[in-house]
């Protein structure tokens, strides 16, 4: 039998295991033996007596494997019996031999090309990958932070400190805002005023001394049309007074930008240091001086 | 082998006991998985209307969410996919099942088991850990159980002539094993930490990909088998599928603790495996493919065809988007949001469970006088793959609607991770949270339908299952059982014990101060309430290094855990972390978290936490000492 099978496995170029699960299913069909339907597809002398009941067998054995690569065509339609009201158990039997048959005679072994390829390519991934960044990403890549071994709280790949404020240039959001906002229209590109109060040569400290940035804010975002009182800043300096209207930014302006506007005319024409116009105005402005100063109106 | 498949003789009907087992199991199963959508579906309702049955102590979403899983995974489809097994493995084997009293014994055991598993969860009594919740006489009974049960399903393949094993039972048979050694795993005692984390991770990788996916691979391949014959199939694709798919996935358990306290290279693994799995997946799914190509009148005919086509689909799905989310810039955003959920929904509710459903419906179908009938495999197919497709969609999501209004809210300095802002990157999920509802819904419906039909089918006179064409490649089941036992050691020692071994460590300055409870029974009865509660569902006790975890406070470190008697580290952020609540200006007092323990829209309206005013109230007292003192 075992010689049988390497005969018919090199006669048909197929694996052993194959060709012999290949006889066996054929056999079956055929109402043969196994080492009649090997010998068969060896080219051996068939033992006599054995293929006398198998008149299937004049399509020749060696080609049976590449005529039968297509899958057969009704294989499909005599797979419908589940659902085409037929008992099940008694259409079985007869669609048993033939798709066994065919598949045994696919080359069974292809593997599509991308498969094979990703086969490859997977691995060498895996490898790059455990060689090139076993312990993940560096610093700043892929949301990944320092941390400070002493206080073990987050921090920037340089070791410096992440703050919310911090990472905000104030200075530069002001400029843009004062720049863009029409603000130099009326009190001019350098703070030198015009229709409006001069902020520079001490004029803006005046009216908003340091400490009161957040009521300069709450000017900015109120404008001369909802400011409460009759006056405004620590010189009591009328509402209206100049004869020109201060409009009202609350509409145009988060807190965040109010407080980098404020500071920004602060330092830039006020001359308070920027480090105390930051004290003075991001944090405490916005919200807290909305609260305490909204009008009741 | 092949030739035995014709003949009706010795293995069919041998025993009407085989029949009666495999008929309950499948009944018990399609009610576990009523059961089970509908607490895994309670579950997400309360993310919608938190109000919908508050206060009520079983329906708190800690102990719903579990039991929905749970029950799910422990009843559901393993009790369909070890009934499925008895049934199939003696035909695909050749033989008459083994000890059929035993078998109807061990899923008594584990239909029991996960019954009462489940009912202890809803009454509060979870033990930790995730897919360790259960206490430990259930696991007990429930490792008894998966035991008689491969031994059965093992001594049945051992039977089958020439002791060959085809392709669809190399996965059941050997995926029965799996399933032992992975309970066997999870019930390993005295973890704590990081390493009780660890285990956790590794014991759910193994029950999803070598138990559920193995034996929900081995019932697609059977279910084709029996309907098209192995016609087409590629019988060394078939061979790489198998041993890739089992080869990898307990390896990507590390994937849950990704930018976590762990060593680094305890979250590289996870990477290169999830890689690997994509492709083992695709090389099964290719052969499935190569078998179906040119033939989809046949797919068109044949419910449970249809079921394992879509099937394959949704476990394409959950291994990519698993693998996705475990890349680091990818995790960075997406950890600890939906997402994981949506990865788990792919598996459990589509993949897995529509491999179950293709199987039972084929047998039930088969074994019974009747047929399934057209319309009622439509009434299953159709909610389940639209139901299920719902779901991981609206999940995935999420998952990045949320991960990246954390990290919006982290740049522009308006959010806190732990306070108003938290609810703010809830506001946008909530239309998404209400269509995964619908999606549930829809599950819910197919299975309903599932289970009238089974139900209706269960009766009446059996007949003698019918012989099917089976071939495939076949392999003896002593050389698949060492390769079983084989790939599953590797994976348990290079997915757990190594990391669990290096996870360890002293303690940490921070856990000896604010985390030992040796002399402190108030917060040590706080923290049992905490997993009992199962408070750890959805706030982690974690700070990653991540640009999302900015303000959170310092980053965790190993020896953090150290005193946690389970796994307290958490994967999911339905709430804020907890880490360093006792340093937290406004909510850090145990004055507060306990007024808000009791009513938590009192002072967060966006909150979706149960009102845990059920507890006494010495437990809510020293629950909230305990978070409150976490630091």
């Amino acid at each position: 039998m075992d010689e049988l099978l390497a005969a018919a496995a090199k006669a048909t170029g197929m694996s052993e295991n194959m060709v012999k699960r290949s006889a066996t299913a054929r056999a079956k069909a055929q109402g043969t033996t196994v080492e009649a339907v090997l010998a068969e597809w060896a080219g051996v002398q068939v033992p006599p007596g054995a293929t006398a009941d198998a008149p299937a067998a004049e399509a020749p054995a060696a080609a049976a494997p590449a005529e039968a690569v297509e899958p057969e065509p009704d294989t499909t339609t005599a797979l419908e019996v589940e659902e085409s009201g037929e008992e099940a158990p008694a259409a079985a039997p007869a669609p048993d031999a033939a798709p066994i048959i065919v598949k045994e005679v696919v080359p069974a072994g292809a593997i599509p090309r991308w498969l094979a390829a990703l086969f490859v390519a997977v691995p060498l991934f895996s490898l790059a990958y455990l060689a090139f960044l076993p312990n993940g990403p560096a610093c700043g890549d892929a949301g990944l932070l320092a941390v400070d071994p002493v206080s073990g709280e987050m921090v920037n790949c340089d070791g410096t400190a992440i703050g919310g404020e911090d990472q905000v240039d104030y200075f530069a959001l002001g400029e843009e805002f004062y720049t863009s906002r029409a603000c130099t229209v009326c009190h001019g590109p350098g703070g030198a005023g015009g229709v409006g109060p001069a902020f520079t040569g001490g004029g803006l400290l005046t009216t908003f001394p340091e400490g009161s940035c957040a009521i300069q804010q709450e000017w900015i975002r109120l404008g001369t049309a909802e400011w409460p009182d009759p006056t405004y800043g620590a010189n009591n300096k009328p509402v209206g007074g100049s004869g020109a209207v201060m409009p009202s930014f609350g509409t145009q302006l988060s807190a965040e930008q109010l407080a980098a506007v404020a500071l920004y005319e602060r330092v830039a024409f006020g001359g308070q240091d920027l480090e105390a116009a930051k004290a003075d105005c991001v944090g405490t402005g916005g919200e807290t001086a909305t609260e305490t100063t909204i009008p009741a109106g | 082998m092949a030739s035995e498949a014709g003949t009706t003789s010795e293995p069919r009907g041998s025993s009407p006991l085989a029949g009666l087992t495999t008929r309950l199991a499948f009944l018990v199963a399609a009610l576990f998985f009523l059961v089970g959508l509908a607490l895994f579906g309670l579950a997400a309702a309360r993310l919608v209307w938190p109000e919908l049955l508050d206060g009520e102590a079983m329906f708190a979403y800690g102990r719903v969410f579990p039991a929905g899983v749970d029950a799910l995974l422990f009843g559901w489809l393993t009790v369909a996919f070890l009934g499925y097994a008895m049934q199939a493995v003696p035909r695909l084997a050749g033989a008459s099942l083994a000890f059929p009293l035993v078998a109807l014994g061990a899923l008594a055991l584990v239909a029991g088991g996960a019954a009462a598993g489940v009912t202890l969860l809803l009454l509060g009594e979870n033990v930790g850990g995730r897919f360790l919740e259960f206490p430990l006489f259930v696991d007990a009974a429930l490792i008894a159980g998966y035991a008689l049960a491969a031994g059965v399903i093992v001594l049945t393949a051992r039977r089958g002539q020439g002791d060959r094993l085809p392709l669809p039972a190399w996965y059941l048979v050997a995926g029965s094993v799996w399933l032992l050694l992975a309970a066997a795993c999870g019930a390993i005692p005295g973890l704590q930490g990081l390493p009780a984390e660890i285990q956790s991770a590794f014991t759910g990788a193994a029950l999803f990909g070598m138990w559920a996916a193995a034996a929900g691979v081995g019932v697609a391949y059977a279910v084709a088998g029996r309907t098209l014959g192995d016609a087409g199939f590629n019988e060394r694709l078939g061979r790489i599928g198998f041993w890739s798919l089992t080869l990898t996935w307990g390896w990507t358990a590390g994937r849950v603790l990704q930018y976590g306290p762990t060593k680094d290279w305890i979250e590289t693994v996870p990477v290169v495996f999830g890689a690997a799995l994509v492709v083992a997946v695709l090389a099964i799914a290719a052969d499935f493919g190569g078998a179906l190509r040119g033939r989809w009148a046949a797919v068109k005919a044949s419910p449970p065809l249809q079921m394992v086509v879509a099937g394959l689909g949704f476990l394409l799905v959950a291994v990519t988007a698993a693998f996705v989310g475990t890349m680091r810039s990818v995790s960075a955003v997406v950890q600890f949001t939906a997402w994981g959920s949506g990865v788990e929904a792919a598996a459990l509710l589509g993949a897995f469970s529509l491999f179950a459903l293709a199987g039972i419906t084929q047998a039930a179908a088969m074994v019974r006088d009747r047929k399934w009938g057209k319309w009622w495999g439509r009434a299953v197919v159709w909610p389940l793959v639209l139901g299920a497709g719902t779901a991981v969609v609206t999940r995935l999501l999420a998952g990045v609607q949320q991960g990246l209004s954390w990290l919006a809210g982290v740049q522009t300095g308006a959010y806190e991770n732990a306070n108003v802002g938290f609810g703010e990157s809830l506001e946008p999920l909530r239309g998404l949270d209400f269509t995964y509802l619908i999606g549930l819904g829809l599950i819910g419906l197919g299975a309903l339908a599932f289970f009238l039909r089974l139900l209706a089918l269960s009766f009446g006179s059996a007949k003698g299952e019918p012989a099917a064409p089976v071939g495939f490649v076949a392999q003896p089941l002593r050389s698949l059982l060492r390769g079983a036992v084989a790939v599953f050691a590797l994976a348990a020692i290079g997915a757990f014990a190594f990391p669990a071994i290096d996870s360890g460590g002293e303690a940490s300055v921070l856990a000896e101060s604010t985390r030992n409870f040796a002399s402190n029974p108030i917060a040590e009865l706080g923290r049992d309430v905490y997993v009992r509660e199962g408070c750890w569902y959805c706030h982690t006790q974690q700070v990653r290094q991540v640009r999302t975890d900015l303000g959170l406070g310092p980053v965790s470190l190993p020896g953090d855990y150290v005193f946690d008697p389970v796994g307290l580290a958490g994967a999911r952020r339905i709430g804020p972390d907890l880490t360093h609540q006792a340093s937290r200006a406004d909510t850090g007092s145990a004055a507060w978290v306990r007024a808000h323990l009791a009513d938590p829209r009192a002072d967060h309206e966006w909150s979706v936490m149960p009102s845990f005013r059920y507890l006494s109230e010495e437990e809510l007292t020293a629950l909230s000492v305990y978070v409150s003192g976490l630091e």
